[in-house]
């Protein structure tokens, strides 16, 4: 408490008020300029970040919020920032911010802010929704999974990667080619051919050669 | 190409289960083009129509061996049984071959079955294994026989076409309800 009184004695009088009237959430207080002014003990644990190594810091450059789909949403101009320099209300919202370890972790923010002449102080209110997004995203599956719609096309992160050899393989296994010929063709064994089946399966995640073609031919891995 | 946007060639050869036109309609495998043209969920597949029979015949010279077989026929079953052995092991290549790959990727099943007049082989997972069950269609003793009576009477050879359908597992497909239900009371 000794640290808060020293860390924030030349906050306004009304932020500080805030800070003392604690609530279970993490607590980071941005001045007008976007610097992190302060950056309570709930913060350091909820985002691995201590107080000395963000305090002073532009406070897009250190919490990194993106939104839904991975669009920035803490960048110089932000539209909280916008809203409290017209002074009008900043209602709640969910980002996803990336902790120490690197992990990206939804968090829910209220803002509170504090007029003064330099401008708007804004004291962030922020706790953890990690647990709510996956609870949604677990229902968003099942909602996906029961309805009778086509899955969407995959994604470039969705498209397995594959070694040149395996793509040699695929390439083969596609024109109706046995593991032994595969092996002539290719110059190897067939235990080695087998290998590189078995790895590029697994790669796709198929249970049998038909299904891996099908599967790549899906993904486009099939060139004509 | 036409309105079902096949190429000429592979129209000719290849035709999806419930469509096939190949002029016949008994036999499994016509019975199930019957039920799946007439809208009833039959799973999907490809026919490999009695032209493409006809090419793999070409294509193999066995239509030459079925031709002598029958100018010198004394025992059906031992000259069906020596065409079957020469012939076993003949590839399907070329263009026969890519049309049944291209025919099987397309189907996106894990596994299917190639069913013919004469038999059903099911759980082929590999490309290899179900050109290999489908010359074993075409090579059945049941079906030589039948090709090497028929050209020794004086009339055309039959053709029949084999069916390469998606297999489903009944684990993954529904489930069975028993007969008899217990009776309320």
């Amino acid at each position: 408490m000794g640290d808060d009184k020293e860390r924030t004695t030349n906050l306004p009088q009304a932020v500080r008020s805030l800070i003392e009237a604690r609530t279970g959430d993490a607590i980071f207080i941005i001045g007008p300029d976007y610097q992190i002014l302060y950056w309570d003990s709930e913060a350091e644990s909820l985002t691995g970040l201590m107080s000395e190594e963000v305090v002073g810091k532009r406070c897009y450059e250190v919490v990194l919020g993106e939104r839904e789909g991975g669009n920035p949403f803490c960048t110089y101009g932000c539209s909280v920032m916008h809203l409290a320099q017209a002074e009008r209300p900043v209602s709640s919202y969910d980002i996803r911010i990336i902790t120490r370890s690197g992990e990206k972790r939804w968090v829910n923010v209220s803002n509170l802010t504090v007029n003064s002449e330099e401008g708007p102080y804004l004291v962030h209110l922020m706790r953890d929704a990690q647990r709510s997004h996956e609870t949604l995203e677990l229902a968003w599956g099942l909602i996906q999974l029961s309805s009778k719609k086509e899955a969407p096309a995959p994604s470039r992160r969705d498209i397995p990667t594959l070694t040149p050899r395996q793509l040699e393989v695929l390439r083969l296994l596609s024109e109706g080619s046995s593991a032994k010929e595969i092996g002539q063709e290719l110059y190897l064994s067939q235990a080695t051919v087998r290998n590189h089946i078995r790895s590029l399966l697994q790669a796709l995640g198929a249970h049998s050669q038909l299904e891996a073609l099908a599967k790549a031919r899906e993904l486009g891995l099939l060139t004509e | 190409m036409d309105e079902q946007g096949l190429t000429p060639s592979r129209a000719r050869f290849i035709q999806p289960l419930g469509q096939a036109r190949y002029g016949r309609e008994s036999g499994p495998v016509g019975e199930l083009n019957l039920l799946a043209s007439a809208g009833l969920a039959v799973p999907e597949g490809v026919v490999l129509t009695d032209e493409f029979h006809r090419e793999f015949m070409k294509d193999s010279d066995l239509l030459q061996s079925i031709q002598a077989a029958a100018d010198g026929l004394e025992d059906i079953h031992k000259s069906a049984l020596e065409v079957q052995l020469r012939y076993d092991s003949i590839p399907i290549e070329g263009e026969l071959n890519r049309l049944i790959c291209e025919a099987l990727i397309e189907l996106g099943a894990a596994a299917v079955a190639v069913v013919s007049e004469n038999a059903i082989k099911s759980d082929l997972e590999s490309i290899p294994e179900v050109r290999a069950a489908i010359r074993d269609a075409w090579l059945s003793l049941q079906g030589l026989g039948r090709q090497i009576e028929t050209v020794a009477r004086g009339e055309n050879i039959p053709r029949w076409p084999v069916l390469i359908q998606r297999q489903l597992y009944p684990e993954y497909t529904g489930w069975s309800m028993t007969g008899d239900l217990p009776e309320k009371g």
